[in-house]
């Protein structure tokens, strides 16, 4: 009798966990729809789903316009939402693991001065002109030279980690602030000496913008996704144990350190693909987990795939109403606008702590 | 028979000499001793240019006791002394200024506010390199001696490097210690609040710092009277001007052969497409075109962007300045095509051949030229523009002489 | 007194304990001297330094002349020296020992206010909120009261500097003044005043990009006698404020619970703390740009060589910060020739390794 009454609440908690996750995919792949049907270029809501149909069956137009149509619902739009899911996603997910990792609310994936470098590395192309294997240029240039510099942080982490026996996870946010410090400072040094159309060209790459999403580039980004969610989703148990303390970890089996290092290199190497081509979009990271644990609370196995799915769906409902804002706007301004009052929420909410 | 070949002979001598004193008067293109400007907007931004003519001699001083006298509405520049009123002191003034004395005399900057300067200027500094390349363009190599620091494309300001010292380590900024031992007097400098942000600084110790407009459009020309004026150079800024206006009326001229006018958008930076208050908006419009853009600030077309492909903003052509440093030539302008072209590939104007990129550094009206060119090929031959630029490098800067100019580039 | 007296062991015990306490106190003061010397000797110092070399004694002559009233005429290298040591290294020197103190002690109050050794002055907003009022005011021409030009700008961050203070207070009526409510409504503020600059400057004119960047680095090139009134009288008051209180401040470090029943009304206090430091740290700002660093890692040098009572922390830490900014301007100006690097990069680029070095020398958990 106990038991199916125990059993009946477990399934229902377990339930409501799956339903949010799945709410959050719908609403995604609306927004997905909306996406390819509103924009400033105006095609019809039938007509966009048409003009897609035609293309996969290989009907190309062959009028002038609607071969524009459809080169921007296929070229532009259609990699745009798929990005923004991927990159969603991405961050979603990568926000999780480091605030659970490292028990603090405030963490998001660019915590341990991955936002820094990649900052960084986009100046140096942008500013200097030089990129990292000599002779690229423009687009690709900011993307190598942005994906390398993201990861210096997380190797000067990893390098200390080998220095020292006991690194804590206070410890990992500390040297991100110093690499924060020295990144920020020489980035500063290089805008000063910009003219001033290199340093708005800096200016708008750290917006963070999903624009520059194309067939070529959206395969990165979902491949890197779909690689931090199985390897977070895999390694969730562990994560949950971390999160009480660093010595019970050890009773259950757990090193600490090396768990804290594994997840830093993961979401370092996903954030720094994601980063490279959309530039720092902010608040996705660091809201989504949030908003997920308020529902489905902060048991790692289910936080980090829901944080996945309400990442994607947050990301592209941005991205939606940026692009139809005026002429459009980065979708980075969006998420840094929605950020803010979602904080000020939080905070005034702030009864019982889900820490 | 002989008095009537006389006569004869005497009145063809006096209708070729006629037709001769006639043309010498109509004036050709060498002579400038012979040109004079008739421009009365206003372009000499000195006071007690009450004729607002481009010259200040006596036609100011008649011009003033007009004005006193009641006779004429007064004008912008009319209070030369800045006591509030026009009066006889103001004459004074005038034929002081009129006899070239060092005294101080007053001038309208940029910002529409009027500051006092000593007449003449003998040092210069100036920055950034838009306003170098002004002060170059009206004979002013000689007197400047302090340069910021930054990049300087080495082979347009070569010979500037060589004559001035760097005296600050970035773009917008000069180090007021060393300005002070170099007995610096003037400081030439771009509008902009970014660039020397200690100016009352600089006024204090007895700098005059000149607020100009030097990368604007036709504006920049009445910097360069107005300049040219406050140094003492004004022959070289009146030359510089006049040939200025002589391209200007020799482009209009052209455009009024063309039947239809093409539509366009103009673009600076990396992709800021121009508003109807930005330079490059008035640019493109010189150049005889319509120009689509209806937003006052620049807006920018982001990659991905579907604003720029509506109909709204489909235009013929798409004009896109950019920086060619003199050293840009060959390989460097491809790297810079590749750079800009992503945020443009997708227009109509791109795919009918018609997105192209072109040097900035160069003055306004050869901005203007080299649209034209593109826009109007069957009155502008090919290479118009290219000439120009050879012009102005063989009249004005001399440092530039065996150089061959970065080529305009086309989709 | 007398009773103390009366039996011998006590009164050995009383001595030994006045003589504890002497030593204890007496390092306090020999580091704060020793600040103050190191201080005096680099402002002097540093008035002869400058592309244009003026020496120790000329400096102290130009200064002695310009004091008693003689003037020279323009032109002649009297009148330069006097122009440059007064109307250019002064006013610099003594704004940045004015920022430094404010910095630092605002950083040291903030620490304790929040109970978190990270935070610094500009934990609540500070900087985003200046950073806006910069923003509006170059881009769109907004300034409070339409003050033009510069004053406009510098009045225009100073007010919007102080708007994430007024909202922290507003939500402490709500729910309560924690710190972690402090923290997360200056996160708040931050975010939201970031999001609002940057919409403004991506749909505005292009060079204006340019010219926000440069006021909000915090560099002291730019610094005239103007500046000088309004941030000595708001930092001065600030200081003497808070170095009065500082009894105050160390109970807050214990916890509301013992702060109550050592008759301290904790919320109170600290939102009094709150408004200071922000007056502070936003005139400091809204003349001399964003340098960061100071106010986080003063307060934990000073407590590492003191420790941390706060009695002595604030003052100490006020000189230790005077010093170390003007050591950083030192640097700023000799490290590249010609001109100079903004002393906010300067002092980042110090403050990274410096901050590393602190977290691998910290055994006690100062963190």
């Amino acid at each position: 009798m106990e038991r199916t009454l125990f059993k009946s609440m477990y399934y229902k908690s377990v339930s409501r966990k799956v339903i949010f996750a799945v709410v959050c995919v719908v609403i995604a792949f609306i927004a997905l729809g909306l996406q390819l049907s509103f924009g400033y270029y105006d095609v019809g809501f039938v007509e966009s789903y048409q003009i897609l149909w035609d293309h996969i069956c290989g009907n190309f137009p062959d009028t002038d316009i609607g071969l524009k149509k459809d080169h921007i619902i296929w070229d532009l739009r259609l990699p745009r939402s798929l990005a923004g899911m991927a990159v969603g996603a991405g961050l979603g997910v990568c926000g999780a693991a480091m605030q659970s990792t490292l028990k603090n609310p405030l963490a998001d994936p660019y915590t341990t001065g991955i936002s820094a470098g990649a900052g960084l590395g986009a100046t140096i192309s942008i500013v200097l002109g030089v990129c990292l294997i000599p002779g690229i240029v423009g687009q690709p240039s900011i993307v190598i030279d942005a994906f390398v510099f993201a990861l210096i942080p997380s190797l000067v982490i990893i390098a200390f980690s080998s220095i020292r026996r006991k690194v804590t996870s206070s410890m990992m946010i500390l040297i991100g602030i110093a690499v924060m410090y020295v990144f920020t400072a020489m980035t500063t040094f290089l805008k000063l000496t910009a003219s001033e159309d290199s340093l708005q060209d800096v200016y708008m790459w750290s917006v963070g913008t999903l624009g520059k999403a194309n067939w070529d580039n959206v395969w990165f980004m979902i491949l890197a996704t779909i690689f931090g969610m199985v390897l977070f989703i895999m390694l969730a148990r562990r994560i949950n144990v971390m999160i009480t303390s660093d010595t019970s970890a050890v009773s259950l089996g757990v090193d600490p350190k090396r768990c804290r290092l594994l997840v830093l290199v993961i979401v370092s190497i996903v954030t720094a693909f994601l980063v490279s081509f959309t530039g720092t979009i902010g608040f996705v990271g660091l809201v989504a987990p949030h908003m997920v644990r308020i529902i489905i609370g902060s048991d790692n196995r289910y936080l980090i795939p829901a944080s996945a799915a309400f990442g994607a769906m947050m990301l592209i409902c941005s991205d939606v109403i940026a692009r139809n804002i005026g002429t459009g706007l980065p979708v980075g301004v969006i998420t840094a606008c929605i950020g803010g009052p979602v904080f000020l929420y939080l905070l005034v909410r702030q009864r019982k702590s889900v820490w | 028979m002989d008095k009537k070949v006389i006569a004869v002979v005497a009145i063809v001598i006096l209708v070729i000499a006629g037709a001769g004193i006639f043309l010498a008067l109509k004036g050709g293109d060498s002579g400038s001793d012979e040109y004079r400007s008739d421009d009365d907007t206003g372009r000499l931004k000195i006071f007690g240019n009450a004729d607002n003519n481009d010259y200040l001699d006596n036609d100011d001083v008649k011009a003033l006791q007009k004005i006193i006298k009641g006779e004429m509405e007064k004008t912008p520049f009319a209070d030369a002394n800045q006591d509030g009123k026009v009066d006889s002191a103001d004459v004074d003034f005038v034929k002081r200024m009129v006899n070239r004395e060092k005294m101080t005399i007053y001038y309208l900057n940029n910002d529409g506010v009027v500051k006092s300067a000593h007449y003449p200027e003998t040092t210069l500094s100036a920055i950034p390199n838009t306003t170098l390349a002004l002060m170059k363009s009206i004979g002013a190599t000689n007197m400047i001696k302090a340069i910021s620091g930054g990049n300087y494309d080495k082979t347009m300001f070569g010979d500037l490097m060589a004559n001035a010292e760097v005296i600050s380590s970035s773009m917008t900024t000069l180090d007021l210690d060393k300005a002070l031992d170099l007995k610096i007097d003037c400081v030439v400098v771009d509008y902009s609040s970014a660039y020397l942000k200690d100016y009352e600084k600089f006024e204090k110790a007895g700098i005059d710092v000149v607020r100009i407009d030097a990368a604007g459009g036709l504006d920049s020309l009445d910097w360069a009277l107005t300049v040219g004026y406050l140094c003492g150079i004004e022959s070289s800024s009146q030359d510089f001007v006049k040939w200025s206006d002589e391209v200007y009326d020799d482009i209009q001229k052209g455009i009024s052969k063309v039947n239809k006018k093409v539509t366009t958008l103009a673009v600076t930076m990396t992709n800021s497409v121009a508003g109807t208050e930005g330079s490059a908006y008035a640019t493109s419009v010189c150049a005889g075109a319509i120009n689509l853009a209806d937003f006052p600030t620049s807006k920018k077309a982001e990659i991905g962007d579907e604003w720029i492909l509506s109909e709204k903003y489909s235009s013929q052509f798409i004009a896109h300045t950019c920086n060619y440093s003199f050293s840009t030539v060959g390989d460097a302008v491809d790297d810079l095509w590749e750079k800009y072209k992503p945020y443009f590939k997708d227009t109509d104007a791109y795919k009918a051949g018609h997105y192209f990129i072109f040097n900035s550094n160069v003055p306004n009206i050869i901005r203007v030229a080299y649209q034209v060119e593109m826009y109007y090929p069957e009155v502008f031959a090919d290479g118009y523009a290219s000439k120009l630029v050879q012009e102005w490098i063989d009249k004005f800067i001399p440092s530039l002489k065996d150089f061959k100019v970065g080529r305009t580039v086309s989709s | 007194m007398s009773s103390a007296d009366e039996a011998c062991g006590e009164g050995t015990a009383k001595d030994r304990m006045k003589e504890e306490y002497r030593k204890y106190t007496f390092r306090k003061v020999l580091f704060m001297l020793a600040c103050i010397v190191c201080l005096v000797i680099l402002f002097g110092y540093s008035l002869t330094l400058g592309s244009h070399e003026i020496d120790f004694f000329t400096v102290f002559t130009t200064l002695w002349d310009h004091i008693t009233g003689v003037s020279y005429d323009i032109g002649t290298p009297e009148w330069t020296n006097d122009f440059l040591v007064w109307e250019d290294r002064l006013p610099r020197e003594v704004i940045a020992i004015i920022a430094g103190v404010g910095l630092a002690i605002g950083g040291a109050a903030m620490q304790s206010v929040v109970k978190n050794p990270l935070a610094d002055p500009y934990t609540t907003g500070i900087s985003s909120g200046a950073v806006l009022g910069v923003t509006a005011a170059l881009a769109l021409g907004i300034t409070a009261g339409s003050i033009s030009g510069n004053y406009g700008i510098v009045a225009n961050a100073f007010l919007f500097g102080m708007i994430p203070t007024v909202v922290t207070i507003l939500v402490s009526r709500i729910s309560k003044t924690s710190p972690a409510t402090i923290i997360l409504a200056g996160v708040a503020m931050s975010y939201l005043f970031n999001a609002m600059s940057t919409l403004i400057l991506i749909s505005s004119e292009a060079g204006k990009i340019q010219e926000a960047f440069l006021w909000q680095i915090g560099t002291l090139q730019w610094t005239t006698w103007d500046d000088f009134p309004m941030m000595f009288i708001i930092v001065a008051v600030g200081s003497v404020v808070l170095a009065f209180t500082s009894k105050q401040l160390n109970i807050l470090t214990m916890g509301d619970e013992s702060a109550k029943s050592l008759g301290l009304n904790a919320d109170n206090y600290r939102l009094m703390v709150l408004v200071v430091l922000s007056l502070m740290t936003s005139a400091v700002v809204s003349f001399i740009g964003i340098i960061g660093f100071l106010g986080l890692v003063s307060p934990h040098i000073v407590r590492m060589i003191i420790g941390s009572d706060n009695k002595y922390v604030i003052p100490a830490a006020a000189i230790f910060g005077a010093l170390f900014l003007l050591t950083a301007d030192l640097i700023a100006r000799t490290v590249i020739e010609p001109g100079e690097l903004p002393v906010g990069v300067v002092m980042s680029f110090i403050g990274g390794p410096m901050f590393l070095i602190l977290i691998l020398k910290s055994k006690k958990g100062v963190w």
